[in-house]
C-alpha cells in the first residue's frame, strides 16, 4: 500500500529574500505535479511539517514557495540555503476552479504574503492566455513588506494585466498609493461578470469582501483560499475541519457561497 | 433534604440577591449523578445539592474567574486547602471569593464506595470559610501507609509498579486539567521541547514526574487527579509521596495555614542544605 | 460467494482451549484484568490471562488499529527510512464488544477514501474480529439507538453467553477458526436460547439517543462551562480519529523520528495556527466542535453518526458531562 505520509526529498535551487521576513524558495523535486491554489506539506526533519501554498505556476516548469517566518518549521526553513534539502509531499487541495476564469475579467486582491497563492494563478492564466482582463490589487503594511516586487514590471507590461499597489504606511521615498487594499477597487472599472480572488490576513478579507459585496459581486464570484491548522493534508487528522468541510481536501479554495452557512466560518 | 443543603441554598440565595457574588459554584444533580454547576441567578439556587456524590474539587473553576468577578464557592475540607494554596500563590484574591464551607462526612463513588482520601481524612472541616455549614468535627490522624507501601518496595519493584501504571496513560491530561494547583498558563507538558507528545517511554514518565515535582509544596492531596484518570493510575500515591517528603524536609503542609510560606519560596540553599543531606 | 453463517457452541470451560488453538497461528488481542476491576485489551501471552467477565474494557480496542503513538519514519542526516507500516503476524481481536466493533467501521470511513491510511488499513485487514456479545450492558449504554446493539455487529465471529456455554456465529470465511473438536454444532435449542438471551440483553438497554434533534448552541455553551478541557472523552472514544504529527530528534536534529499520536479537539493547541491565531479560541468553541463533528459533520459525509453508544465518555467524564443528555436536549426543557 502506498504511504501518503512519506515525504520525498527536494533540493533548494535558489533562495530569494522578498521582504525582511519572507523568502521565496525554488525547489527541485523529481516530478511534482500541481495546479494553482494547491499546497504542499513541507518537512524540515527533526522540526516538523507545515502546509505551504505553492506560489509558482506549473506552466513554467518550476516549483516555488514563498514563506513568511511564522513558526518552527518556517523558522528552520529560513535558515536554509541553496543546495540544502527539504522534504515535501503533495500537491494537496482542490486548487482554484480554473474553468471559472476562462474568458473572464478577474480581480485579484492580495494582502501581504497572501499574494503568494494568487501569483500561482496569475502566472498560470497569463501563460494560458485565456482571460479577458486581470486586475491585481495588492497591499502590504509598508513598501518593505511588498513581495514579488521584481515581477511588478513584468506584469505591468502584459496586455490586459493591470497592477495597483498600495501600502498601509508609506516611507519618504514611497510615491505610490497609501491606504487599504480595498480602496484600490475604486480605481478600476470591473465588468459585471468579473470573478474575484482574495487572499490575505483575516481582517483584510473581512473588509475586502464587504467592498466586493457593495460592488455587487455575488457570493459565488468571491473566491478565497483559507488557512487552518493542518497536520496530514489528506483529510485524516481532523485539524483543519471547519464546519462540515476539511480545508485540506475540500479546500483550501472556497467561494464565499461555499462557506456561508458554515457554522465555524467567520469573516 | 439535609439541613446543610437547605442552608446552602439559603446562603447562596442571599449572596446572589444581595449581589455579593456574581455567581456561585456548587453541585447539581442530574440522571442520578452529581456535576459541578454555576448558579448565576438567585432563582436557580434550588438546583444546588450537597450529598456524598459531591466529590469534585470546585476550586479549579476559580482559575477561570475574571479578576473583577466575585465568586461564591462550595468547599469541603479538602477543597478548602486548595483555595488557601491558590490565595498564597497569588492565583485567587481572598476578597473575591465567598467560601461556603461544608463540614464533610466523606464522599463516595457511584458504587457507594468511600474514596481513599476520605478514609483517613485529616481535615473534614474547611480550613478557610466565610460561612460554615454543618457541625465542626475532628479529623483523623495522618496516615501515610499507602505511600509507605510503595516506599518499602525495592527500586526495581517500584520501577516495575510505575511502569505498569504509566503504560496505561493516554495523555488526556485530565489529571492536570482537573488540578486546581496546576494553574500555569503555559504548561511544560504542552511544550514538545520538554516532553514530546509521544506515549512511549520515557515521555510518560517525564510527564508525570514533571507534574509531581511542579506541584511539590502545592498539592493538597484532594485526589482529583486520581479520580479523573480514565485509566485509573494511582496518581494520588505519587503526589502524596512528594507531599510526605515536603512535610518531612520542610515541615510544610500545603493549604493548611495561610501564613506558612511555601517551601519553594522560602528555600534557602545554605540554611537548608544540611537538612536535605540528612535525607 | 454469499457468506453463510455457521452456528456452533462451545462449553465455557473450553474457551481457553479454543484461545490456545487460535494462539498457535495468530497474535491474539484479548481482554485482560488489571487491578481490581479494570479490563484492558492486551496482546496475550497465555489464554489464562483472558477475562470473559466484564461490562466493557476501559479503553476500546481502537489503539490496536490506531495506536496512541506510532512511528511514521526515522531519519538520520539527510535520509529517511520508512519503518512504520510493516505487516506483522495475522491477528485476532478476541472479545471486543459489539459497540467497539461498530466503532472500527466508523474509523474505516475516515482512514479509507481518496487517500488510504496504510497503517490503520493494514492492521485492519490483518485482523479477524471475534466479538463477545454483552449480557450485562450498564445504565450508560445506548448502542441500540445507533444501529447496533449488545449482540449485533459487523464482527467476523460473534459469541454469545448462554450460561454454561457460548453460542458461536461465524462467517464461512472464518470456518477454520471454529473447526476444532471442542466446538460443537449448535442444536435448535441453542439457537432459540441465543435469541432469548439477545432479547434479554437488548431490553436492559434503556438509554437512547434521539438523532432527529438539532444541536443547540446556547445549551452547548452552558454545558461547556464545567468542561475541564481535558482530552479524556476523545481519547477513550472508539470513534475519535484525530491525530497530531510531530518530530522528535536529538538536540543536533541529525537523528530522530516522525511519529503520529492521538490528538484531541478539546485541547487549545488543536486549532492554533503557527502565527498565533487560534480558530477555536474559547473552551466552548472546542466543546461544540466535538458534538458537531460527531453528530452533524460526520453524518453529513458518511450517512451515520460518529458515536456507537458505548457510554465511555459519559462514564469517565470527570465532571459528568452526559452525551445522551446533551444530544436529547430539547429547548422546551430549558430555562437558559
Amino acid at each position: 500500500m502506498q504511504n501518503p505520509y512519506l515525504p520525498y526529498k527536494a533540493t533548494i535551487k535558489s533562495v530569494k529574500q522578498e521582504t525582511p521576513d519572507v523568502k521565496t524558495f525554488q525547489l527541485e523535486p523529481c516530478n511534482f505535479e500541481y495546479m494553482p491554489g494547491q499546497f504542499l506539506e513541507l518537512s524540515i526533519l527533526g522540526i516538523g511539517e507545515a502546509p505551504i501554498s505553492i506560489t509558482s505556476s506549473a506552466t513554467r516548469k518550476i516549483l516555488e514557495i514563498s514563506v513568511k517566518l511564522m513558526g518552527q518549521v518556517t523558522g528552520a526553513l529560513h535558515e536554509l540555503e541553496a543546495g540544502d534539502s527539504v522534504w515535501i509531499r503533495g500537491a494537496y487541495g482542490n486548487g482554484f476552479p480554473l474553468e471559472r476564469f476562462e474568458g473572464k475579467e478577474i480581480v485579484f486582491v492580495g494582502g501581504g504574503i497572501g499574494l503568494a497563492p494568487l501569483r500561482s494563478l496569475i502566472n498560470y492564466l497569463i501563460d494560458k492566455k485565456n482571460f479577458k482582463k486581470i486586475y491585481i490589487l495588492y497591499g502590504a503594511r509598508t513598501p518593505d513588506d511588498l513581495v514579488f516586487k521584481d515581477e511588478f514590471d513584468v506584469w505591468n507590461k502584459i496586455k490586459n494585466v493591470e497592477l495597483h499597489v498600495t501600502v498601509d504606511k508609506g516611507t519618504d521615498d514611497w510615491k505610490g498609493n497609501v491606504g487599504v487594499v480595498g480602496a484600490l477597487l475604486k480605481k478600476i472599472n470591473i465588468a459585471p461578470d468579473a470573478v474575484s480572488v482574495v487572499c490575505g490576513p483575516p481582517i483584510m478579507i473581512h473588509f475586502v469582501v464587504k467592498d466586493l459585496k457593495s460592488l455587487n459581486f455575488s457570493d459565488d464570484r468571491i473566491i478565497s483560499t483559507m488557512e487552518r491548522m493542518m497536520k496530514c493534508g489528506i483529510g485524516k487528522c481532523g485539524h483543519c475541519n471547519i464546519g462540515e468541510k476539511y480545508v485540506c481536501i475540500d479546500g483550501p479554495v472556497f467561494t464565499l457561497g461555499d462557506m456561508k452557512g458554515n457554522r465555524e466560518f467567520k469573516i | 433534604m439535609s439541613d446543610i443543603e437547605k442552608n446552602l441554598r439559603a446562603e447562596a440565595k442571599k449572596l446572589l440577591e444581595e449581589k455579593k457574588v456574581d455567581y456561585v459554584i456548587g453541585y447539581e444533580e442530574s440522571n442520578g449523578k452529581v456535576s459541578p454547576c454555576f448558579i448565576d441567578n438567585a432563582k436557580d439556587v434550588e438546583k444546588l445539592v450537597f450529598n456524598p456524590g459531591c466529590v469534585h474539587n470546585l476550586s479549579v473553576y476559580l482559575l477561570e474567574a475574571d479578576a473583577e468577578n466575585k465568586v461564591g464557592i462550595v468547599a469541603k475540607g479538602c477543597d478548602s486547602r486548595a483555595i488557601i494554596e491558590l490565595i498564597k500563590q497569588n492565583q485567587v484574591i481572598r476578597d473575591n471569593v465567598f467560601i461556603l464551607g461544608i463540614s464533610c462526612d466523606g464522599v463516595k463513588d457511584l458504587l457507594g464506595k468511600d474514596y481513599d482520601k476520605c478514609k483517613n481524612c485529616k481535615y473534614p472541616v474547611p480550613l478557610i470559610y466565610d460561612v460554615l455549614l454543618g457541625e465542626k468535627k475532628e479529623g483523623k490522624e495522618e496516615d501515610y501507609s499507602d505511600v509507605e507501601e510503595i516506599e518499602s518496595m525495592s527500586l526495581e519493584e517500584r520501577k516495575k509498579f510505575w511502569n505498569k501504571q504509566f503504560e496505561k496513560c493516554i495523555k488526556c491530561h485530565a489529571c492536570r486539567n482537573i488540578c486546581p494547583l496546576c494553574y500555569c498558563e503555559e504548561c511544560a507538558l504542552d511544550d514538545k521541547n520538554w516532553v514530546s507528545k509521544s506515549h512511549k517511554f520515557p515521555e510518560i514518565w517525564m510527564s508525570h514526574l514533571i507534574r509531581a515535582l511542579h506541584t511539590a509544596g502545592r498539592c493538597v492531596s484532594c485526589g482529583e487527579c486520581e479520580r479523573a484518570c480514565p485509566v485509573n493510575i494511582p496518581l494520588r500515591k505519587l503526589y502524596r509521596k512528594i507531599g510526605k517528603d515536603v512535610k518531612e524536609l520542610f515541615d510544610y503542609e500545603a493549604g493548611v495555614n495561610a501564613e506558612d510560606v511555601p517551601p519553594l519560596v522560602a528555600f534557602d540553599l545554605d540554611k537548608d542544605k544540611e537538612k536535605i543531606k540528612q535525607n | 460467494m454469499q457468506n453463510k453463517i455457521i452456528k456452533k457452541v462451545i462449553k465455557k470451560d473450553k474457551i481457553k482451549n479454543w484461545i490456545n488453538e487460535l494462539m498457535k497461528n495468530y497474535k491474539v488481542i484479548a481482554p485482560v484484568k488489571e487491578g481490581d476491576e479494570d479490563v484492558f485489551f492486551r496482546i496475550i501471552k497465555s489464554a489464562d490471562d483472558v477475562c470473559m467477565d466484564f461490562q466493557n474494557t476501559v479503553l476500546s480496542p481502537k489503539e490496536f488499529f490506531f495506536p496512541k503513538s506510532e512511528k511514521i519514519f526515522e531519519f538520520e542526516g539527510d535520509e529517511i527510512s520508512d519503518s512504520g507500516s510493516k505487516i506483522g503476524r495475522k491477528r485476532i481481536l478476541f472479545g471486543a464488544r459489539p459497540c467497539d466493533v461498530h466503532g472500527l467501521t466508523i474509523l474505516d470511513n475516515v482512514y479509507k477514501g481518496e487517500f488510504n491510511d496504510p497503517y490503520y488499513l493494514q492492521r485492519r485487514e490483518n485482523t479477524t474480529i471475534i466479538s463477545l456479545a454483552c449480557s450485562e450492558p450498564d445504565e450508560n449504554c445506548f448502542c441500540k439507538s445507533l444501529g447496533t446493539g449488545p449482540v449485533l455487529c459487523d464482527a467476523d465471529i460473534i459469541i454469545t453467553d448462554l450460561g454454561d456455554r457460548y453460542f458461536i456465529e461465524a462467517k464461512t470465511d472464518d470456518v477454520n477458526l471454529v473447526n476444532f473438536d471442542i466446538i460443537k454444532e449448535a442444536a435448535p435449542g441453542d439457537v432459540e436460547l441465543k435469541d432469548i438471551k439477545q432479547k434479554e440483553s437488548e431490553d436492559k438497554i434503556t438509554r437512547a439517543i434521539e438523532l432527529n434533534k438539532n444541536l443547540d448552541d446556547l445549551h452547548l455553551e452552558a454545558e461547556s462551562r464545567k468542561c475541564l478541557g481535558c482530552g479524556c472523552c476523545t481519547y477513550i472514544c472508539p470513534t475519535c480519529t484525530c491525530f497530531d504529527v510531530s518530530d522528535e530528534s536529538m538536540i543536533s536534529k541529525q537523528k530522530g523520528k516522525r511519529f503520529r499520536c492521538w490528538d484531541s479537539c478539546m485541547f487549545p493547541s488543536f486549532a492554533l495556527l503557527a502565527g498565533g491565531e487560534n480558530t477555536r479560541e474559547e473552551k466552548s468553541d472546542r466543546f461544540k466542535q466535538r458534538f458537531y463533528h460527531k453528530f452533524k459533520y460526520y453524518p453529513e459525509k458518511y450517512g451515520k453518526v460518529m458515536c456507537v453508544g458505548c457510554g465511555r465518555c459519559t462514564r469517565k467524564c470527570p465532571v459528568n458531562t452526559d452525551v445522551v443528555k446533551i444530544i436529547n436536549y430539547n429547548k422546551l426543557d430549558c430555562n437558559y
